[in-house]
């Protein structure tokens, strides 16, 4: 076999190896839903997290002195309940298209005290949704 | 219509599954009869699928909303630019869609094989039948898409298209990437075809290289043009966010360009020959794992399609495609061995290794990406994911290094270069690209990254000059005196270097293009009254009134703003961005105002206005050299269909 060319694979391999395991370790952040988010116990899991949820309520939406929008996520996949577990966030920027009450979002940022300061905000892409079945629409008419 | 699409489909399967038995035996046998009905079954394939698709889209156009598909997705309102485009508006359409490009591909194939003689081809159409069979029966049992509403009333309209994917982009880029996508799975069935057939001379290479071709300029367009869209549409003011939707039609791109590079080796030196043959096996494979991920619901994303159930049998498909390959390759390992060896780390042989190992690092980092939250909770138990700043982090270097080889590897010696030729040939370009990095730093630009690429790419730039002037100066020595002459003749004889090398300046081109979009890019929020004026960058805008309007399918607010250049006060642009509510689908979605400019991009969302209408709120992007990245893509796709228009004298050569 040609020793050149296995060194310079070998090489790569190393190399990429070890870059792709420092980036992962610096840049991991945990998935949680919100009941999850709360029950949590050590605190520097919550640093970096990634939220996925369903938009239970709407708080507000102001424009001055900057764009702050705050809502509440509760756990997706259930109808909206307001006994169950619901955590606000606040989200310093503007609100993305497609974000309604009910809309499954996915939220980057940081938690702490009881808040979910986002830095990304992102509601599912409109191909994602299956509209209901037209019974349910029509069967009024 | 309905049924007519439905028995379409199910003649297809049956077809193609025909195909791909008995092209496999009119292979084993030798047998020229056979063969030729497989090829006829192939193009009835294609009859068959542009039945089916033709009725989906009459089912469309006349909102025939027995067919649950159909009125899930359109409504009579819509214009019928988008009632077509809703075809691929869901999943079940989108696979319909796909078998119909593959079969389009299978046809040209079809076509093609009979200039070619030999063993060959009766195996790489059985092989590419295949593809078709498998994807024909995920539309038959899995995601029909001409199965009847389940209700016992037609609803007098339907639900119609999503407001976001009622854009030009969206009707364009899927179809666009799905050419991409399917025109890959004959490279495929060309190299299983090679390994079969055992005709593993250069002929199934060159065949393959341009459906490679092909498949990348559909696949770089459809790439540039969803991002186009992401950019026009979602006013976030960017184009890429390493979703996994977007990783996964980059992946199988990755590895097609790392090919077009490394079959130079093979042809010119035999060398990589297994290397090759799995770049081929790779590409396709990462396609349909590409599609797997996203339509199965492995793997979150914000594009996925509905969850299915039909995961495993892409599972089980891309085991095939990968234990055939695999099989093959021990089975031919003899004619698959390498004729010469890599001397030296200074020679083109190693630039294109190197070139080969960037590009295939960096789709392994993706696909780590991609799977990491898979393996994390696999593994460990915690579900975890990582983003942007990972992508990042491994991509910009890589890219780079990338950039460097783009100047090295089309100018080093092969086989062995000699210290003093690599000086003869880099030390002046390098000098001159140094004098431009220092300059930039003079001129005020910061950043190791952005002042690395600029310089890097300026590099490549000269040494393509360079390269260009020297053989300009030996032709016109040798024979053609003036320099029109000299340039034609050389244009001619060496044709697909240079178009290969304006493919590299379109890269270039993308290049400073996004560094300058990622480091120098200007985000602002701002509020305005009427008549008040907020400057940013070298523009003001002045808000001039907020107004309402009104269309058959939304409300809307759009804030007229007048925008001047600061310096000189002279009028630049009216910008009318926009905030709609979609009463039906009971949606908002915000409509970007956007100014394009060769210098930067103004970008302007309107967020929101207070409760009389008095103030409206805005965020605006500048983003400077942003076109630079369309025209850049432009280039590139232009350079490589010059490559694909074959040569009068290449053509002769195919059909002997």
């Amino acid at each position: 076999m040609n020793r050149l060319f296995i060194s310079i694979v070998l090489v790569f391999v190393v190399v990429g190896g070890l870059a792709v395991f420092q980036a992962t370790r610096q840049t991991v952040s945990n998935v949680l839903i919100p009941s999850e988010l709360i029950s949590e116990k050590s605190p520097e899991k919550l640093l970096r997290v990634k939220v996925g949820g369903k938009v239970s309520s709407i708080t507000n939406y102001i424009l001055e002195p900057s764009i702050e929008l705050k809502f509440n996520v509760q756990d997706p996949g259930v109808d909206i309940n307001p006994q169950s577990v619901s955590i606000p966030v606040v989200y310093k920027s503007l609100k993305p298209d497609m974000f309604t009450e009910g809309r499954d979002v996915i939220i980057e940022g940081e938690y702490s005290d009881g808040i979910l300061k986002a830095n990304k905000l992102l509601t599912q892409c409109p191909s994602k949704y299956e509209p209901p079945s037209p019974d349910s629409q029509y069967k009024k008419d | 219509m309905n049924e007519v699409g439905h028995f379409a489909i199910c003649t297809a399967w049956l077809l193609s599954a025909y195909a791909v038995v008995f092209g496999a035996i009119a292979g084993y046998r030798k047998n020229t009869k056979i063969y030729l009905s497989v090829v006829n079954a192939s193009i009835f394939v294609f009859i068959a699928e542009l039945v089916a698709i033709s009725c989906l889209a009459y089912g469309f156009l006349t909102d025939d909303y027995t067919n649950q598909y159909i009125w899930q997705y359109s409504n009579k309102s819509m214009q019928n630019i988008y009632k077509v485009s809703a075809i691929w508006g869901g999943m079940d359409g989108s696979m319909l869609l796909w078998c119909f490009i593959l079969s389009v591909s299978v046809f040209f194939l079809a076509r093609q094989s009979k200039r070619i003689s030999g063993n060959l081809m009766p195996y790489v159409i059985s092989i590419a039948n295949s593809s078709s069979l498998f994807f024909l029966t995920i539309t038959v049992y899995f995601t029909n898409p001409f199965r009847f509403l389940k209700s016992i009333y037609i609803p007098p309209d339907g639900n119609g298209l999503n407001p976001l994917l009622q854009n030009p982009y969206m009707a364009v880029h899927p179809p666009m990437l799905y050419m991409g996508f399917t025109t890959l799975a004959i490279p495929y069935a060309f190299c299983m075809g090679a390994l079969l057939s055992g005709s593993l001379g250069n002929e199934w290479l060159k065949l393959t290289r341009r459906w490679i071709l092909i498949a990348w300029a559909f696949l770089t367009a459809g790439i540039v043009m969803g991002g186009h869209w992401a950019y026009l549409e979602l006013g976030w003011g960017g184009f890429w966010a390493w979703d996994p939707v977007e990783n996964s039609s980059f992946l199988p791109w990755l590895t097609a360009t790392a090919f077009l590079h490394s079959v130079m080796v093979q042809e010119r030196k035999n060398m990589l020959k297994i290397w090759n043959v799995w770049l081929v096996v790779a590409t396709y494979t990462l396609t349909v794992l590409g599609t797997f991920l996203t339509r199965s619901g492995v793997v979150q994303s914000v594009h996925a399609f509905a969850s299915t159930d039909i995961g495993w049998v892409f599972l089980v498909y891309i085991g095939l495609l990968v234990s055939l390959a695999l099989i093959l390759t021990v089975y031919r390992s003899k004619s698959l061995k390498s004729e010469k060896k890599i001397e030296s780390i200074f020679s083109r042989e190693a630039a294109f290794l190197i070139n080969n190992l960037i590009f295939l690092s960096i789709c392994f980092a993706i696909l780590w990406g991609v799977l990491f939250p898979v393996f994390s909770e696999a593994i460990t138990g915690e579900k975890q994911s990582i983003g942007i700043p990972f992508y990042n982090a491994i991509n910009v270097p890589l890219f780079l290094l990338l950039i460097f080889l783009m100047g090295v590897g089309p100018l080093i010696a092969w086989k062995r270069a000699s210290f003093k030729s690599i000086i003869r040939t880099f030390l002046a370009p390098c000098i001159v690209a140094m004098i431009f990095g220092v300059a930039l730093i003079a001129a005020g630009v910061e950043g190791f990254y952005p002042l690395l690429s600029y310089t890097l790419c300026f590099f490549v730039l000269l040494t393509i000059i360079a390269e260009y002037t020297r053989a300009l100066r030996i032709q016109r020595a040798s024979a053609d005196k003036s320099l029109i002459a000299g340039s034609t003749t050389l244009l001619k004889r060496h044709s697909n270097r240079y178009i290969g090398y304006l493919v590299h300046i379109g890269v270039l081109v993308m290049t400073v293009s996004i560094t300058a979009s990622m480091a120098h890019k200007v985000e602002k929020e701002f509020s305005l009254s009427r008549n008040e004026t907020f400057n940013v960058g070298r523009f003001s805008l002045t808000l001039n009134k907020v107004l309402p309007t009104e269309t058959e399918n939304y409300n809307a607010v759009y804030a007229d703003v007048s925008v001047t250049t600061t310096r000189d006060n002279k009028y630049y642009a009216d910008l009318k961005p926009e905030m709609r509510a979609y009463s039906r689908n009971n949606e908002n979605t915000s409509e970007v105002a956007l100014k394009m400019g060769l210098r930067e991009d103004l970008y302007l969302v309107l967020a929101g206005i207070n409760e009389d209408g008095s103030r409206a709120s805005f965020k605006v992007f500048i983003n400077p050299l942003q076109v630079w990245l369309w025209f850049g893509t432009v280039i590139v796709v232009f350079g490589t269909l010059l490559l694909i228009i074959p040569k009068s004298k290449e053509i002769f050569i195919d059909a002997s």
